[in-house]
């Protein structure tokens, strides 16, 4: 897919973290923005499996990054970039869970709110979600390109099936039948372990 | 719609989740759900797929907004705090702050998302009180600034906020309505203040809004009334005579009919404020 973002997969040569956070610390945006691009994808998932609330992961990413960049900029050097930056991020989703105010449902159907889970769990989560990411990768890989430009207009574009089908000029059914494939074919994915790449 | 069964509820599973079932369709799977914890977990995992192709896909767009932030974040902030020890600044300033948000590009049908300056337009506007509110002394809107020296160490998370009257005007220039959020944490507001005498410290940690938001009708408008100088960042106190510079940066998400919700963030232009009184001991 040509314009999705680019992939954890791909063969660029990379500068390892630590170089990158010495240029950080050396007053280079640049560098800290290749770190956003290598980190966004897996923090994001992180939070979202941790908060449950896709409407507020990308806050908290931007919560994350911002507070990992503030600390870079006043001297702060990580011993481990990953680690620090997924710290902060757990941090960041502590302060949010603390400050959901609980009195906004019905006490006789209460939902379910997330907890923070125990110290420690977050680099099993992180893995989890890692690998979740690359088995969605694979997935999306695997797809025809008309399939991809649906779940792009679906999913990148909020389009729903009849804007779809209508900017298409298809069938709304022929778009839900593709988009439905799609959906099945990645969720086995997602569900199947250990079969990622 | 007639009962549901697992083989029913599993084909439609996925549509579901994307929400694109019709009504009675979505209600019936619903009923299921609540019955069969079996489906009730594909409907779980589901769900989840839907959260994380929305996370891949929309990538770029936000990497682009973190960028843009990251960014903002180098602007050097143009004063920072060491106050001296003295009595908290009482400062009151009067000021009505425009923005006009026009939420256009994007959020119309057929249109592919795109970073958060397009299709935007933002006015700011500042109008001095009245001369006979002035005269009567009331006290929110008696001059644009006045304060008084502060006396004793400045203890950030002892003092209020200086009281002000700021307004925020959100602005549906677009042909369709627009649900906006205006508060809670979907939302955001920025300050940028400059001037002879501008002192910013980190704001102390508030009671979170109540979620809100509001359907707005093309060409409608909505007020968000500012009444401390304080975003959600810093609070700001205004310690000399003289003109100040202020701008406002407020991010929320907005949502066309039938469309998804997306982040907003706009920019006021920057206005002065004059502020001429003499402190006050």
């Amino acid at each position: 897919m040509h314009d999705m973002a680019p992939s954890f997969s791909d063969d660029r040569p990379r500068k390892n973290d630590s170089e990158l956070v010495r240029r950080c610390l050396g007053g280079e945006r640049d560098a800290f923005q290749e770190l956003t691009v290598r980190y966004y994808r897996p923090v994001g998932a992180f939070l979202l499996k941790r908060v449950q609330r896709p409407d507020i992961v990308e806050d908290l990413a931007q919560e994350t990054f911002l507070q990992a960049y503030r600390s870079l900029k006043e001297g702060r050097k990580p011993e481990n970039f990953a680690s620090w930056l997924f710290g902060i991020a757990v941090n960041c989703c502590g302060k949010w869970l603390r400050r959901k105010k609980p009195a906004l449902f019905d006490p006789a159907d209460p939902p379910e709110l997330p907890t923070a889970p125990p110290a420690g769990a977050e680099t099993e989560e992180r893995e989890e979600q890692q690998h979740r990411l690359a088995a969605l990768e694979d997935g999306l890989s695997g797809l025809p390109s008309e399939t991809r430009r649906l779940l792009e207009m679906k999913h990148r574009q909020g389009k729903t099936c009849d804007e779809i089908a209508a900017e298409l000029r298809q069938p709304v059914g022929t778009i839900k039948s593709q988009l439905s494939r799609a959906y099945k074919a990645l969720r086995e994915r997602l569900t199947r372990p250990g079969e990622t790449t | 719609m007639s009962p549901l069964t697992c083989p029913d509820v599993a084909e439609r599973l996925d549509l579901y989740a994307a929400d694109e079932c019709d009504p009675a369709e979505a209600d019936a799977i619903r009923r299921h759900l609540a019955d069969c914890p079996q489906c009730a977990v594909a409907a779980t995992e589901a769900r989840q797929l839907m959260e994380l192709l929305d996370l891949r896909l929309q990538e770029p767009e936000r990497l682009r907004r973190l960028q843009d932030r990251l960014a903002a974040e180098d602007k050097p902030r143009r004063h920072v705090l060491r106050f001296p020890t003295g009595l908290r600044r009482v400062v009151a300033l009067a000021a009505l702050l425009l923005l006009t948000v026009g939420l256009l590009g994007w959020l119309t049908r057929g249109l592919q998302p795109v970073d958060d300056n397009s299709g935007l337009t933002v006015a700011l506007e500042y109008q001095p009180p009245p001369v006979s509110q002035i005269a009567r002394g009331v006290p929110e809107i008696a001059h644009p600034t006045q304060m008084k020296e502060p006396r004793g160490p400045f203890e950030a998370d002892a003092k209020e906020p200086p009281p002000v009257d700021l307004s925020l005007h959100l602005h549906n220039t677009s042909d369709h309505p627009l649900r906006v959020w205006v508060a809670g944490p979907k939302t955001d507001l920025s300050l940028d203040v400059s001037g002879p005498g501008v002192k910013s410290v980190p704001a102390k940690e508030r009671d979170p809004a109540e979620p809100n938001w509001v359907e707005l009708r093309p060409g409608a408008e909505h007020v968000i009334h500012i009444t401390n100088l304080v975003d959600d960042h810093y609070s700001w106190y205004l310690t000399k005579p003289g003109d100040y510079t202020v701008s406002a940066q407020f991010t929320t998400r907005a949502a066309a009919p039938g469309m998804a919700e997306r982040r907003v963030t706009v920019h006021s232009e920057s206005i002065v404020v004059p502020h001429n009184v003499p402190l006050k001991e």
